[in-house]
């Protein structure tokens, strides 16, 4: 065998192995978000997704106790950065929670992608690491079941389709 | 006549006004209230409502049953990660750990689960899963093969928290299904609120509504009735026969009904606007200004005297008429006006003065009437004296029985002659209210004794016998008019005499028990009265026996005549008669006892003939008296009494004769041609050296009071009414006399008045100054009674009385105090009569002196 063989598949295995195993890094760290269902599919990190629009807001929810302020971006960045506009989405939890709501509604204002709650991150038993939250003491329209409903905590993959 | 259409209901829209504004009030707040209570209460029911959308029960089921779900695959990864032959999965293990924790939180953080909480047994199921939970952290987060020999313990404690869970799970049904059924209730309430509150609302809406209609129809009905009283009163307007014009305050007339078209002339298109001076002239202002009269002014000139005036009105011709406006003011919707109905009295005003003119004619006549029998009387009592004077004097002299038969037949049908003629003057003179009663004193009794006796021969000639029965003993003077009295008597027992034959008359008198009334009552056995005749006798020219054959004679007026009497002097009358059986005739007189006092003696009758007494000189009498039988008369009577009597006919002759003799007294007639009785005696007076102080009596027909005192007043010292009889002479005389008389006995104090004097002064000293004084006296009282007016010599008079005293003249000084006294009393006859008293008495006494 040759010297050059082993390294240039070491490598490969490598970059496949990394590739695989942790996801399409791209310095974004772990991924944590998976989109399919667009052109190509896209992975997302913390940083990536901290790399776009952030909010901040505070708020109470009714799965928590006391006022919670979360970080993230905005559902509406997200989809603009992937070229969304039209639509399903079909979001979906790492305990295969699914939920499906209109594109047209994503995009309003509101839903923020959160990745931290009271400046620290989520882990998986936290209700992380991505959850989607409103403001909802802002407005009684987010206090509404839909809403609720669309509160998808631990977050892993999005899905698009078209109506 | 929209003016007129209106009423004013303000004391009903008072009470009306205040009872709606509070029902009002009462409902605006409710409604307020109401619409608030909606507005909150949907409010909270949409809250409600909401909250109950939000449905967290239902999640919160979801919840607790998914937590289920994922302990249970748990248990599947623990179980697969057990089974499997190396490369187990203890990824998914711990990723379906994690699931499970997080959710464990949501359980027990999420204010949605607090109610589940609260309950103690899930409370500790809660914090048991938790303990175990927490206890297998470290294993599942450490090495991964210490977690895979860990994996049976994880599984038993798992199965635990699942049984743990499943609990967890039931206690949540119960408790959401509860805060479900609250929830709904709470709602149920909230819209049982909102429906209560949305009710109470349309409730007053309602209440509204219906009072809206109600007041509209109240409007309605109202409008009607003000539309029909509009009309009614149209109609009175309109059928009014009186004009009926309404103006503004300026004047302007802003209404005129039919009537006024009528009465003015006026068509009501001609008249609207224009100023009311066109129709009353006298209500256009001091500038004629043609449209407006000040307000205030025409207000003045209508409602005056409660708004009834009488004006000129004004014709469209022209013509003035008197027209009576009666004017009242309105409020109208434009303000005050004027509201006047006005009626035209030219008829009225007419027929007014017709009756007065009637009026005046018919007094007029009567008063005519009056005269003429008053004149007529009058005239005829000169001839009836004539007459009567003659019979007296004849019948004095020596006459056999036959003369003497017919001359008592004459005195007596001639004294029922003048009675006839007084009768009728006193008719006349009471219809012409010229009839005055006197109050003397005089006695009741002493009358009623004297008619008796007069009349005693008439009653005794038909067979009637008189008595009179005084019942009150104590009766003795009355203060009345005793010639009045005496004719009502003479009348009553006349006429008893007259209808009664062969009977009983008696008279009775009595003072009645109140002190001041005298009751006489004339009782006969006559022929009666019939009941409904009793009142009409008393009227005038009613006898009982009209017929020719006349068993009475009379005109008539008798009772007529006494009745009036009666009434006149404050009295009542009255008659009690049985046909057949008889008659009483009754009445009543004020007349209260007199006090005694001498200066008011009425003449009295019996006064003896000779009162002159036969130890003195005769009196020298002048008679004046143009009238030849009265001449012949009065001077047979004259003589009879024991006078000396010259005759003149006429003032001249009188002047002369007074000139040159001196006569004690002259009795002048009044009414004589060429110079009358008052000329003469102002002239005698001033003029006649012997006669200035002598006293002259008239003589005369005019008998009223006022004509006595006027007489007195020109200086008579009395007065005479003929026609003159012998007594009323003899009367008159004796007083002259008795002043005479008294002259003489002063002559007999004076000498010891003179005494007393002589020893002072000496007898010569005395003498001659008493015979100064005298002169004196006597000069100063013919100045005096030369004067026509004595009311200022008092004075003068008060010395004379000194001087008299000092000489010691004491008659004369007696006689000159009574001068003044009557001086003072504006007595002017009485004076002269005193002084001249006095004047003889001096003569005589300087004679007695001299002597």
């Amino acid at each position: 065998m040759s010297f050059w063989n082993y390294k240039s598949f070491l490598a490969a295995v490598a970059v496949i192995g990394l590739a695989s195993g942790a996801g399409a890094q791209d310095d974004g760290g772990p991924v944590v978000l998976t989109v399919t269902g667009l052109a190509e599919e896209h992975s997302f990190g913390i940083d990536d997704l901290r790399a776009l629009e952030t909010e901040v807001f505070s708020t109470t929810t009714i799965w928590t106790s006391g006022v919670q302020e979360f970080t993230g971006v905005p559902l509406a960045a997200l989809l603009e950065a992937l070229g969304v506009t039209e639509g399903e989405m079909i979001a979906t939890a790492v305990n295969d929670y699914s939920v499906t709501f209109p594109v047209s509604e994503a995009l309003a204002d509101g839903p923020v992608v959160a990745y931290l709650r009271n400046g620290e991150p989520m882990s998986v038993r936290d209700k992380g690491p991505l959850w989607i939250v409103y403001p909802y003491d802002a407005s009684e329209d987010f206090q509404s079941e839909i809403v609720h409903s669309r509160s998808i905590w631990q977050l892993n993959r999005i899905a698009f389709r078209a109506e | 006549m929209g003016y007129l259409g209106q009423r004013s209901r303000q004391a009903d829209k008072g009470a009306v006004l205040r009872w709606r504004s509070i029902i009002g009030i009462i409902v605006l707040v409710g409604v307020i209230i109401s619409a608030a209570g909606t507005w909150r209460v949907g409010f909270d029911a949409r809250r409600q409502i909401e909250a109950a959308a939000v449905a967290d029960g239902e999640s919160s089921q979801w919840t607790l049953a998914q937590a289920e779900v994922e302990v249970l695959r748990l248990q599947l990864a623990i179980s697969d990660a057990l089974n499997a032959q190396g490369g187990a999965d203890l990824a998914e293990v711990r990723r379906r750990f994690d699931v499970l924790y997080s959710r464990m939180n949501v359980i027990d953080r999420g204010q949605v689960f607090s109610a589940v909480r609260a309950i103690p047994d899930i409370d500790a199921a809660i914090r048991d899963v938790f303990a175990r939970l927490d206890m297998l952290i470290p294993l599942i987060d450490g090495p991964d093969d210490r977690l895979l020999t860990s994996l049976p313990r994880i599984d038993d404690e798992v199965t635990e928290v699942a049984a743990s869970l499943r609990q967890l799970a039931l206690g949540g049904v119960q408790a959401f299904a509860l805060q479900s059924v609250e929830r709904r209730e709470g709602v149920a309430t909230e819209l049982w609120e909102l429906a209560a509150f949305a009710a109470a609302l349309v409730v007053l809406v309602l209440v509204v509504l219906v009072a809206l209609l109600v007041q509209l129809i109240q409007t309605r009905r109202t409008q009607a009735e003000i539309a029909a009283a509009e009309d009614r009163l149209r109609a009175v307007v309109e059928t009014a026969i009186d004009a009926v014009v309404v103006m503004d305050l300026t004047g302007r007339v802003l209404d005129y009904n039919g009537a006024a078209e009528k009465i003015f002339g006026f068509a009501r298109a001609e008249i609207m606007g224009e100023p009311i001076g066109s129709l009353l002239p006298s209500t256009k202002s001091a500038q004629a200004e043609p449209t407006a009269t000040r307000p205030r002014e025409l207000m003045q000139s209508l409602l005056v005297g409660g708004g009834i005036v009488q004006l000129q009105g004004r014709r469209r011709s022209g013509h003035h008429f008197p027209v009576e406006v009666a004017t009242a003011t309105a409020q109208s919707t434009e303000g005050k006006v004027l509201v006047s109905f006005m009626r035209d009295i030219s008829d009225r005003v007419r027929a007014q003065r017709d009756l007065v003119d009637a009026r005046d004619r018919a007094l007029a006549g009567e008063k005519a009437k009056s005269d003429l029998l008053a004149v007529m009387s009058h005239e005829m009592r000169t001839p009836i004296n004539g007459i009567m004077g003659s019979l007296d004097v004849l019948g004095d002299t020596d006459l056999d029985d036959t003369q003497r038969r017919f001359v008592d037949a004459m005195q007596s049908s001639g004294g029922m002659l003048l009675r006839h003629v007084n009768t009728v003057l006193d008719i006349s003179r009471i219809d012409a209210d010229s009839f005055e009663i006197s109050h003397s004193a005089f006695s009741p009794r002493r009358i009623v004794e004297d008619v008796v006796r007069s009349l005693e021969v008439q009653a005794a000639a038909r067979g009637n016998t008189l008595s009179i029965h005084v019942l009150s003993p104590e009766l003795g003077e009355c203060l009345g008019d005793a010639a009045r009295f005496e004719r009502i008597i003479v009348n009553l027992v006349g006429n008893a005499i007259k209808f009664t034959e062969d009977g009983r008359i008696s008279i009775e008198i009595e003072r009645l028990p109140d002190g001041d009334s005298v009751e006489m009552r004339i009782a006969d056995t006559g022929i009666g009265i019939a009941e409904e005749d009793q009142e009409r006798v008393f009227s005038e020219f009613v006898t009982l026996d009209p017929s020719y054959a006349r068993s009475v004679d009379g005109t008539g007026l008798g009772l007529a005549i006494v009745r009036r009497l009666v009434r006149i002097m404050g009295g009542e009358i009255g008659v009690e008669s049985e046909p057949g059986e008889g008659s009483v005739f009754w009445f009543r007189l004020p007349l209260p006892a007199a006090d005694g006092s001498e200066e008011h003696r009425a003449a009295r009758r019996d006064i003896p003939t000779d009162v002159l007494g036969q130890d003195r000189p005769p009196l020298q009498v002048l008679l004046v008296e143009d009238n030849e039988i009265n001449r012949l008369v009065a001077g047979e009577m004259l003589r009879g009494l024991g006078c000396v009597v010259t005759e003149v006919s006429d003032g001249v002759s009188a002047l002369r004769s007074a000139a040159c003799q001196r006569f004690d007294v002259i009795l002048m007639d009044i009414s004589m041609p060429r110079m009358n009785g008052l000329d003469a005696t102002a002239t005698i007076r001033a003029e006649s050296a012997v006669n200035a102080g002598t006293p002259i009596i008239a003589m005369t027909a005019h008998a009223q009071p006022e004509d006595i005192a006027y007489f007195k007043a020109k200086g008579m010292a009395d007065v005479i009414v003929k026609p003159v009889s012998k007594q009323l002479l003899a009367s008159v005389l004796s007083r002259i006399a008795s002043c005479l008389k008294s002259a003489k006995s002063a002559a007999t104090s004076e000498t010891d008045a003179r005494a007393d004097l002589d020893a002072t002064l000496g007898q010569s000293e005395a003498a001659r100054i008493s015979h100064r004084a005298i002169a004196e006296i006597r000069s100063s009282i013919e100045t005096l009674m030369k004067k026509e007016d004595l009311s200022d010599i008092s004075g003068r008079l008060h010395h004379l009385i000194g001087l008299a005293a000092v000489v010691g003249l004491t008659e004369a000084r007696t006689g000159l105090i009574a001068a003044q006294t009557a001086v003072k009393s504006a007595d002017a006859a009485a004076a002269r009569a005193h002084l001249s008293c006095v004047d003889q008495t001096l003569a005589e006494a300087s004679e007695v002196y001299q002597a």
